[in-house]
């Protein structure tokens, strides 16, 4: 299936960023057992409907993104780049669910097993983590101030999913005017296709898409 | 013996450490031409062509550049004189459209913003130069002199193997006209006091080309090599080889 | 990137940067071979045995910085339907004699099946590359690289390789005359000395070559949309233009773009 994107032809190439000099942050995106792990989340909503082959395509991505998420992640420790979680949860005492997932079902208690974070995928002390309901990282979050308190201007965002949450956070941190560096190798779509859309489709304005590989070389100031 | 190098002097050039010195290129009459490029208005009178949308902030290096013109232009009627009383082939080679838009042209002339129309004004040869029954005039759709103008096959069909080249170059055409000169096997002659660059650094750059089968002579060591046995390359007869 | 030779007929360069799509775009090599690209073979050889290798020592430092350079493009490229063509001086015959005359009065033979002919290990031809050979400095007087250019339906050409001011210089200069929209790499490029590379990068410069560095164009072509599909899986209303594919199967599937 060929791609065309031409409007990227009408607007000037991504603006040069460097990232190696701070202000940087990795937003390790919904990842948790409920969109991780099949016996969970995804896998057994797709179970209870006599649909679970469908999301084979998602959970063979998922198996080649963890371990590049895992690489991410400790690249960026290494390099003193904060990481802010999020995950698709509500605690008791958070705001009312936003209406979307009510309607999805894409969602969990925070007491639930489902909002735990995968060990080697875990926030340490000191990382933050946001728990919401809204598709964007951004919509109804703290995710802005967040940032904001942290002095970052660019944001490298991975995780699930690439055409849900990935794309609107993505768009939603360029809308504020952060630079963005989509990891493409690091999140997973629903679908290969998708995948390949989103990847494709996401690139323009501030936001630009690189492999784990791109993205390190860009923490290291070695690329831009 | 090739000249000795003092170790930490690296010479401008280290290629000419292994090559040895350029060929000396002989102009024998029944296998030489001469070849002047952009000779017309569009190039060389300010009045007319690119002299009439020069931006302001160009204004004194396009004055300079047409200082050179008028100087390489009063040497090349010399040249053309040596060339005619000697019968050399000889051709024009000029930047013209066929069509009014220019559309026929290359980009990168297309975008220096005036359209030298063939048959237009712009598109005339400079009244000194003017050109005679014989003469080859070629329109030129870029900026060198082999791109899309047929020179290389009627220089082949007339026997050539030497080039006498010189005019004008707003663009890199006559540095670009020698290499493609000599990748298609012409021994070229420049003769940087015939022609205008618009930078000076070029301008000086022309009298240090001398390499392979590039010669560098001024016009009038040109038309003395021209003239009689005392000519360059003496030793062989009219239908000899290229080199000496 | 400005150079300092500004021909006073040039529009001002217009702010927009040159639309790069990746099918419609080669990335050329130009001249990374044993014969002028390496100390102990060719050109090198030569100077060596004159005992004046040392005059080549700022070549040989540039080139040192130019090959992982030129390595990082053609990595980039193949993903991102970037042509990659490799071209290099050498004859057909074995005994050099479809030389060029240009070679022939330096001596310059490059016989086809020589080691001299050979491109460099660290950047040689890989998977299906063209290789084009030429007996001139720039290939499109003693090649059909300008027809295989048409038919690949390349409008836009990176140019890489060695030397600045000879064959990537002829190269450039010619494919702009050709109509091409012209990238020169320039720290992608080495030359026998700095000063006549930079003095080649204005000239090209003047002569509507545009010049970027290899970390630009390597961003450029990095934000470009991946190459994945193949002709097969066209839809059949689309435009006969669409080339390449005819023989590619099914991508490997992976995340990586």
């Amino acid at each position: 299936m060929r791609i065309r994107v031409p409007f990227k032809n009408l607007a000037g190439p991504v603006p040069a960023v460097r990232l190696s000099a701070g202000g940087t942050a990795l937003l390790v995106v919904d990842c948790h057992r409920f969109t991780m792990s099949r016996d969970s989340g995804y896998g057994r909503l797709a179970r209870e409907r006599g649909i679970a082959r469908e999301l084979d395509e998602y959970y063979e991505q998922l198996v080649q993104v963890l371990p590049i998420l895992r690489r991410l992640l400790g690249g960026c420790r290494e390099r003193a780049v904060p990481v802010v979680f999020t995950r698709l949860a509500r605690g008791v005492d958070d705001a009312g669910l936003a209406a979307q997932a009510a309607a999805t079902g894409f969602w969990t208690d925070l007491s639930s097993p489902d909002a735990g974070f995968l060990p080697d995928l875990s926030p340490q002390a000191g990382e933050a983590v946001i728990n919401k309901t809204t598709t964007s990282a951004f919509a109804a979050t703290g995710m802005h101030a967040t940032l904001g308190d942290l002095n970052i201007r660019h944001v490298l965002i991975a995780g699930v999913l690439a055409n849900g949450a990935i794309e609107l956070s993505a768009r939603a941190a360029a809308d504020l005017g952060y630079h963005v560096v989509v990891v493409s190798d690091a999140c997973a779509a629903e679908t290969w296709t998708l995948h390949a859309l989103v990847m494709t489709t996401l690139v323009g304005g501030l936001i630009r898409v690189r492999t784990v590989e791109g993205a390190l070389e860009m923490l290291d100031g070695t690329r831009s | 013996m090739p000249p000795r190098v003092f170790p930490g002097a690296a010479p401008e050039n280290p290629y000419s450490l292994i090559f040895g010195p350029a060929v000396r290129l002989s102009l024998d009459h029944a296998h030489s031409a001469v070849v002047i490029v952009d000779p017309h208005r569009f190039a060389c009178d300010p009045a007319y062509g690119l002299g009439t949308v020069v931006p302001d902030r160009a204004a004194v290096a396009a004055a300079r550049y047409y200082e050179r013109v008028r100087s390489a232009v009063s040497n090349i009627v010399r040249l053309l004189e040596a060339c005619r009383s000697w019968r050399l082939p000889l051709a024009f080679v000029r930047t013209a459209a066929a069509r009014p838009d220019g559309r026929d042209l290359s980009p990168q002339v297309r975008a220096l913003g005036r359209i030298p129309v063939a048959g237009g004004p712009d598109a005339e040869i400079l009244p000194e130069l003017a050109p005679m029954p014989g003469d080859l005039v070629l329109n030129k759709p870029g900026s060198g002199v082999c791109t899309g103008t047929g020179l290389d096959e009627r220089l082949r069909y007339m026997g050539v193997q030497t080039v006498v080249l010189a005019g004008g170059s707003y663009d890199g055409g006559l540095e670009r006209s020698v290499r493609s000169l000599t990748d298609r096997g012409y021994g070229v002659v420049l003769v940087p006091d015939a022609c205008a660059t618009f930078d000076d650094q070029l301008q000086r750059n022309l009298w240090n080309m001398e390499s392979g089968i590039i010669n560098v002579l001024a016009t009038a060591d040109v038309i003395g090599a021209l003239r009689g046995p005392e000519r360059a390359g003496v030793g062989e007869s009219a239908g000899g080889p290229l080199v000496s | 990137m400005r150079t300092g030779i500004e021909s006073p007929f040039r529009r001002p360069e217009s702010s927009l940067a040159p639309v790069l799509e990746g099918e419609r775009a080669a990335l050329l090599v130009v001249d990374m071979q044993y014969f002028d690209a390496h100390g102990e073979w060719g050109e090198g050889k030569t100077a060596r045995g004159l005992r004046v290798l040392h005059a080549f020592d700022e070549y040989f430092t540039q080139l040192a910085e130019v090959i992982p350079r030129i390595q990082s493009l053609l990595a980039v490229s193949g993903g991102k339907g970037v042509e990659v063509i490799h071209v290099r001086v050498a004859e057909l015959t074995n005994d050099s004699r479809d030389a060029g005359l240009k070679q022939l009065v330096r001596g310059l033979a490059v016989p086809k099946d020589s080691k001299e002919a050979q491109l460099l290990d660290e950047v040689r031809a890989i998977d299906d590359e063209i290789v084009i050979s030429k007996s001139s400095s720039g290939p499109f007087a003693t090649s059909n690289l300008d027809r295989i250019l048409r038919n690949l339906g390349i409008d836009t050409l990176i140019v890489v390789g060695t030397s600045t001011a000879g064959c990537v210089e002829s190269t450039a200069s010619d494919a702009v005359d050709l109509g091409y929209t012209v990238i020169v790499a320039a720290d992608a490029c080495a030359c026998s000395t700095r000063r006549s590379h930079a003095q080649a990068l204005g000239r090209m410069a003047a002569a509507s070559v545009l010049v970027a560095s290899t970390d630009e164009l390597r961003s450029r072509l990095d934000d470009l949309p991946p190459w994945t599909d193949s002709r097969a899986a066209a839809s059949p209303g689309q435009s006969a233009t669409c080339r390449r594919g005819f023989s590619q199967g099914p991508r490997r599937k992976t995340l990586t773009a």
